[in-house]
C-alpha cells in the first residue's frame, strides 16, 4: 500500500512537472513582438532640467513674462497648436524676440551653459540655446513668420546644421536675385552637411535669372575645388534636379579629376553621383574625357 | 520497485530543473533597471537559457545588420565594398561593446536583481540627465521603469540596460539621457530594439561619414603610405563623436597616454571579437554572453566579417538575410 502510494505521488509530480513544463514552454519567445502605442501619440515633454532652467531663467530676464513666450518655449506644442492658442501676430513677435535674445545670450557666453568636465561626453552643437534656436526658426518656417535678416544672416553660420538649413530657407524665401549674391558669401566659407543643400538652393534660385545662375554657377564650382572630400561629397549628393548644360556639368565634373588620379573610395562615390547626375540630366559622363 | 522509483525521481527532478531559468548573468545585474509589467516592449528579450539564447541571438543580429545595411548601402552602390564592411563590422561591434548587445531581459524575480537606485535614476551624476531621465522613465500615471515595491508579485520581471557608471546610459546602444532626449528618450525609442539600434547607428553616422572621407587629415587614420586605416576608422569613429561626441577626438584611441586610453583598448578588444566570427568565435560579449545562432545568421556574420579582412565581396547568405 505504501508502496502504491509512494508510487503514485512520483507519477503525479511527474505528470505535475510535464504539465507546467508545458505551460512555460507557452510563455512568449524570446522574440516575442507587441505593438508600441504610435510614436504620433507621444507628444515631446516639455524639458525642464537644470541646463534648461538656467538658459530659461537667462532667456527670461529679457523677456516679458507671457503665455505665449512660455508656450513657444514648450516643446510639446506643434506650430498648429501654437497658432490655435495664440494667433499668428502674437507668435510673430513672441519668435522674433526669442530668436534675437537667444541669439545675443548665445554669442556672449553660450547663454551660461556649463560644459562637462574636460574628458566627459560634450557635444556643443546641441546645447540648449542652440535647440531653443533650431525649434524657433522650424517654427518660423512652418507658420511663415519673417525673421529680421541680419540675425538669419548669424544664424546661417552657428554650429547646428539644422539651424543653418532653416535660416537659409528663410533668408531664401524672402530674397530677391540681387540678395543671392551676399547669401553665395556666407554660405560659400560653410563645410559639412549643410553647404550642399544650401548651395544648391541658391542655385535653383538663380535659375530664374539665367546670367545670375551662369555667376553663381562658375562661383560654386571655384567653391567646390577648396572644399574638403566630406563637404563636397555631401554637396554631390544634394545635387538633383537641377537642371545643368553640359558644359556646367563638365565643369562641375572635372573638380574631382585630381580624385581620379587616387582611385581612392572618394573618386568612388564622386563617379558615382556623378553618373547619377548626367542620367537625370541626361547628360553625357566620361570621366576619361573629361579628365584629359 | 526501487529502480522504478529512483527513476521515476530522476525524471522529475529532471523535469524540474529544466522549467526554471538557468542563473541570471550575473554581471549585468548592477546596469538594469526593472521594466513595468505593463510597459509594451518590442524586439527581442534575453533570457539566459540555451534554448531562447539560440532564438535571441539571431534575431538580434538580423536587426543590427539590417539597420546596418541601410546606412552603409550607399558605399556598396558606390562600388565602395570595403567601406561597405567597414561601417558593417563598426556597427556590429558598437552595440557589443556598449551594451553587451543585450537591451532587454528577462529573470526570474528572486527579489536580488531589483535595484531601485537603478529603477529611479537616484545615482545619475549630471542633474539634467537625472531630470530627463525622470521624465522619460518614472515620470506618469504608468511609468515605463517599476520601482521593486510594485513588482514583488511577478514571477518574472524584464529590465532594461542602463549603464554608463551612474545609470544614465540607455539600452544596448548606451545612449546618454543627457545628450540624447529629444530623438530617443522623449520619442520613448528605448521601448523598441530597432528603433534604439537605428537611432544609435544615426549618432554613429555623424563620427563616420566626415572621418571616412576626409582621413586624409587625420594622422591615425593612415597608413604610413597615406592610404586609408580601415580599422583605424573603426576606432576613430567610435572615440571621436560617439563616445566624446567630438569629432577633434577621433584620434584619441592613438594616444597610448591619454586618460581614456583604457576605454579605446577595451573597444579594439571587442572590435577583435566581431573580427572572430570570421572564424567561427562566438557572438556575444564573453562566455556567459555568447549567444546563439543558426547556420544562416552565422554565415551572413562571417561573411561580414572576413570580406572585411580579407578585401573580398562575397555575400550570398548576407543579401538572403537582408531579403528576409
Amino acid at each position: 500500500m505504501n508502496k502504491k502510494f509512494l508510487v503514485s505521488v512520483i507519477v503525479l509530480i511527474v505528470v505535475g512537472t510535464w504539465f507546467f513544463s508545458k505551460e512555460e514552454n507557452q510563455v512568449p519567445s524570446p522574440v516575442e513582438r507587441v505593438e508600441v502605442q504610435s510614436e504620433e501619440k507621444i507628444l515631446l515633454p516639455n524639458v525642464k532640467t537644470p541646463e534648461w532652467d538656467q538658459f530659461s531663467s537667462r532667456l527670461t530676464q529679457k523677456l516679458k513674462e507671457s503665455e505665449v513666450n512660455d508656450n513657444l518655449l514648450d516643446f510639446s506644442l506643434s506650430a498648429e497648436q501654437l497658432k490655435a492658442k495664440n494667433g499668428p501676430k502674437n507668435i510673430g513677435d513672441s519668435l522674433r524676440n526669442i530668436v534675437s535674445t537667444t541669439l545675443q545670450c548665445y554669442k556672449e557666453d553660450e547663454c551660461g551653459f556649463e560644459h562637462p568636465p574636460e574628458g566627459e561626453y560634450d557635444d556643443p552643437t546641441e546645447i540648449p540655446a542652440l535647440k531653443t534656436l533650431k525649434r524657433q526658426l522650424q517654427l518660423a518656417l512652418e507658420l511663415g513668420i519673417d525673421i529680421p535678416s541680419e540675425e538669419l544672416m548669424e544664424s546661417v553660420q552657428l554650429p547646428n546644421d539644422a539651424i543653418r538649413e532653416s535660416a537659409f530657407s528663410l533668408l531664401l524665401r524672402k530674397s530677391s536675385q540681387s540678395d543671392l549674391s551676399p547669401l553665395f558669401d556666407k554660405v560659400e566659407s560653410l563645410d559639412g552637411k549643410s553647404f550642399g543643400p544650401m548651395m544648391k538652393g541658391l542655385l535653383k534660385a538663380s535659375q530664374k535669372s539665367p546670367g545670375a545662375f551662369d555667376e553663381l554657377f562658375k562661383r560654386f564650382v571655384r567653391t567646390l575645388e577648396e572644399k574638403d572630400p566630406y563637404t563636397a561629397i555631401e554637396a554631390l549628393e544634394s545635387f538633383r534636379g537641377l537642371k545643368l548644360e553640359q558644359f556646367q556639368f563638365e565643369d562641375l565634373a572635372r573638380v574631382f579629376c585630381s580624385w581620379r588620379q587616387k582611385a581612392d573610395q572618394n573618386w568612388l562615390a564622386a563617379k558615382k553621383n556623378l553618373e547619377e547626375i548626367a542620367t537625370e540630366q541626361k547628360l553625357s559622363f566620361n570621366s576619361a574625357s573629361i579628365c584629359y | 520497485m526501487k529502480k522504478t522509483i529512483t527513476s521515476l525521481t530522476v525524471l522529475a527532478t529532471t523535469l524540474l530543473s529544466m522549467n526554471v531559468h538557468a542563473d541570471r548573468v550575473k554581471m549585468l545585474d548592477p546596469v538594469m533597471a526593472t521594466i513595468s509589467p505593463s510597459s509594451q516592449l518590442t524586439g527581442p528579450i534575453f533570457r539566459n537559457n540555451a534554448q531562447d539564447k539560440q532564438k535571441y541571438g539571431p534575431e538580434m543580429a538580423k536587426i543590427i545588420l539590417k539597420e546596418a545595411h541601410g546606412y552603409a548601402k550607399r558605399y556598396l552602390e558606390y562600388g565602395d565594398t570595403q567601406g561597405y564592411y567597414t561601417l558593417m563590422v563598426l556597427a556590429l561591434t558598437v552595440p557589443m561593446h556598449e551594451g553587451l548587445y543585450v537591451h532587454f531581459r528577462e529573470i526570474e524575480n528572486d527579489k536580488s536583481a531589483c535595484r531601485d537606485e537603478l529603477n529611479t535614476g537616484k545615482n545619475i551624476k549630471s542633474k539634467t540627465a537625472q531630470k530627463n531621465f525622470e521624465k522619460a522613465f518614472t515620470s506618469g500615471s504608468s511609468p515605463f521603469l517599476s520601482k521593486c515595491k510594485n513588482i514583488k508579485k511577478e514571477n518574472t520581471i524584464r529590465q532594461l540596460i542602463a549603464g554608463g557608471g551612474d545609470g544614465s546610459d540607455i539600452g544596448v546602444m548606451q545612449l546618454s539621457s543627457r545628450w540624447h532626449y529629444d530623438e530617443f528618450l522623449a520619442k520613448h525609442k528605448f521601448a523598441n530594439v530597432q528603433q534604439t539600434v537605428n537611432y544609435g547607428l544615426s549618432h554613429l553616422m555623424k563620427g563616420f561619414k566626415p572621418i571616412y572621407a576626409n582621413f586624409a587629415n587625420y594622422e591615425c587614420l593612415k597608413n604610413s603610405d597615406g592610404s586609408i586605416n580601415r580599422e583605424s576608422v573603426i576606432r576613430g569613429a567610435w572615440a571621436g563623436i560617439y563616445n566624446s561626441g567630438n569629432l577633434g577626438l577621433t584620434c584619441r584611441f592613438a594616444d597610448a597616454a591619454s586618460a581614456h586610453a583604457g576605454k579605446d583598448i577595451g573597444f579594439m578588444k571587442n572590435l577583435q571579437k566581431t573580427y572572430g566570427l570570421a572564424q567561427g568565435g562566438a557572438f556575444g560579449y564573453g562566455d556567459e554572453l555568447a549567444l546563439g545562432l543558426d547556420s544562416d545568421t552565422r554565415a551572413a556574420l562571417e561573411e561580414v566579417t572576413s570580406n572585411f579582412q580579407n578585401g573580398t565581396n562575397n555575400r550570398a547568405a548576407l543579401d538572403k538575410l537582408l531579403s528576409l
